[in-house]
């Protein structure tokens, strides 16, 4: 008898420590199967920087306000009602200048490595260095 | 949905707008008539709610002067006159972003957050408020931080939890340093409780080329993974609109600035001129009713109409 109330002593003090987080793992098991845990949308460290991993993180952080292929024709106007410059006839700039910026951001414009990798910061750069090659002659 | 980017105002047009709110609306309330039976199955445990209204504002856009509503301050009024004549009065509002319209010049801007919490003011109740891009992104939040208060922060009522979060001043994003914050105070957030989440754009891709949807969401989202019952309430969109998924319902607030149209790929984002007949069209606010079961009502008062538009999250 006595051991039995040890146990369901010590059950409850453990139940105590655990905190919410895990109490709802007991209580609700099933909760951890009903939705995969959403993938963090990173690029892993293994993958080398490119052009083509810049255009297509691109599509999808840059283009609603620089447009397609940074044509400067964004599909959404900045909040005082100007447009984001066009990214593909940027004068002389240098890796570590589009670096910065993309990274750090400069006004209205996002500094992205807070939601993005260095991988991906570079490959930004390469893209959009892609889009301005260097003139002939 | 042709008939809302027309811009020639007509009598017939505004029946097919006004028809097409009320559309949305039925569609809203059919959705949560579902969500309702759902919520019902997995309602058992957890702490106690007790019975909770608030109301919702968004996107009031102070200072705005143009052709897209011609009274701004006026419009506000009116929401603000709804609100008080609500019977059960409501405990607070949260405010989901834009309180108002972007301007170059800081003492603009200070003006227009000052002219802001005035008519708030006159409310005499608690004001949620969450940044949007016209208030903050031109300078990371800090003018918003001085004149408003913090850009995210957390609160509870009546058993409910509710994160303020910031998704705009750096960018559509929520971003490494606030997901650490997150993740600090939901360690010490009851997952079984029900948890409100204020952005201002929302935690999902609703349309990515006119910046309607937040970067990191999908990390946003999973920091909540064991949290039963999540909802966010969002605003930016300037329409009813919203996503169901399997443990989280989202949902945006009216504007009681303009409408915005529907999203249509390969447009530029343009808001169409105020009607001369039906100057309120699409504007309005919400009032959120919290039941002692965590159940969720909400209820899109449209300005244009007396009659409620009720829907259940
Ligand atoms: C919210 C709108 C917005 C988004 C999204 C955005 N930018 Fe920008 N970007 C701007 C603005 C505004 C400027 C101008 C900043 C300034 O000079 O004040 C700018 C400037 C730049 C510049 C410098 C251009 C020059 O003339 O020197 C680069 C490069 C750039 N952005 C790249 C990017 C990349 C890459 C992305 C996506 C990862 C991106 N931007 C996403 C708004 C945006």
């Amino acid at each position: 008898m006595r051991k039995m109330l040890w146990a369901v002593g010590a059950a409850a003090v453990t139940w105590g420590f655990l905190g919410p987080q895990a109490q709802a793992a007991f209580t609700h098991p099933f909760r951890f199967f009903e939705r995969p845990h959403a993938e963090a949308p990173r690029t892993p460290p293994s993958v080398q920087p490119s052009a083509a991993l810049g255009a297509r993180l691109y599509v999808r952080a840059c283009e609603s306000c620089h447009g397609p292929r940074g044509n400067g024709e964004g599909f959404w106007p900045l909040p005082d009602g100007e447009s984001a410059p066009a990214l593909d006839s940027l004068g002389p700039s240098s890796q570590a200048a589009l670096h910065q910026i993309i990274g750090q951001g400069k006004g209205m414009m996002p500094g992205w490595s807070q939601v993005m990798n260095p991988t991906e910061i570079r490959s930004l750069v390469l893209y959009v260095q892609s889009l301005n090659p260097p003139k002939k002659g | 949905m042709e008939g809302i980017r027309t811009e020639t105002p007509g009598a017939c047009l505004q029946m097919s707008r006004r028809e097409l709110l009320r559309q949305a609306a039925m569609a809203s309330a059919l959705a949560a008539g579902w969500g309702m039976v759902s919520g019902r199955a997995f309602a058992q445990g957890g702490p106690r709610v007790r019975p909770l209204r608030f109301v919702q504002l968004s996107d009031t856009h102070i200072g705005y002067q143009g052709e897209a509503n011609r009274d701004i301050p006026g419009t506000l009024h009116r929401a603000l006159d709804v609100i008080r004549s609500l019977d059960p009065a409501p405990e607070f509002v949260v405010v989901t972003g834009d309180l108002t319209q972007a301007v170059e010049s800081e003492a603009a801007r200070l003006e227009r957050f000052r002219a802001f919490r005035e008519q708030m003011d006159t409310l005499h109740l608690p004001v949620y408020p969450v940044p949007g891009e016209h208030d903050a992104l031109m300078d990371q939040g800090q003018l918003y931080q001085k004149a408003v208060g913090p850009l995210h922060y957390r609160f509870e009522r009546a058993g409910v939890q509710f994160f303020a979060l910031d998704n705009v001043s750096r960018g559509f994003f929520v971003g490494d340093a606030q997901r650490q914050w997150i993740s600090r105070e939901i360690a010490r957030a009851d997952p079984l409780a029900p948890t409100v989440l204020l952005t201002h754009a929302p935690l999902y891709d609703l349309f990515v080329p006119w910046n309607w949807y937040t970067y990191d969401a999908k990390e946003v989202l999973a920091l909540f993974s064991r949290f039963r019952r999540l909802t966010v309430l969002f605003g930016h969109v300037h329409q009813l609109a919203g996503q169901r998924g399997p443990s989280v319902s989202q949902s945006a607030g009216l504007s009681t600035a303009w409408p915005l149209p529907e999203p249509d790929a390969l447009a530029r984002l343009e808001k169409w001129p105020q009607s001369a007949s039906d100057p309120d069209m699409g504007l309005g606010l919400r009032v959120i009713d919290v039941a002692s079961s965590g159940q969720m009502a909400v209820s899109n008062l449209l300005l244009s109409h007396e009659k409620q538009e009720e829907a259940v999250l």
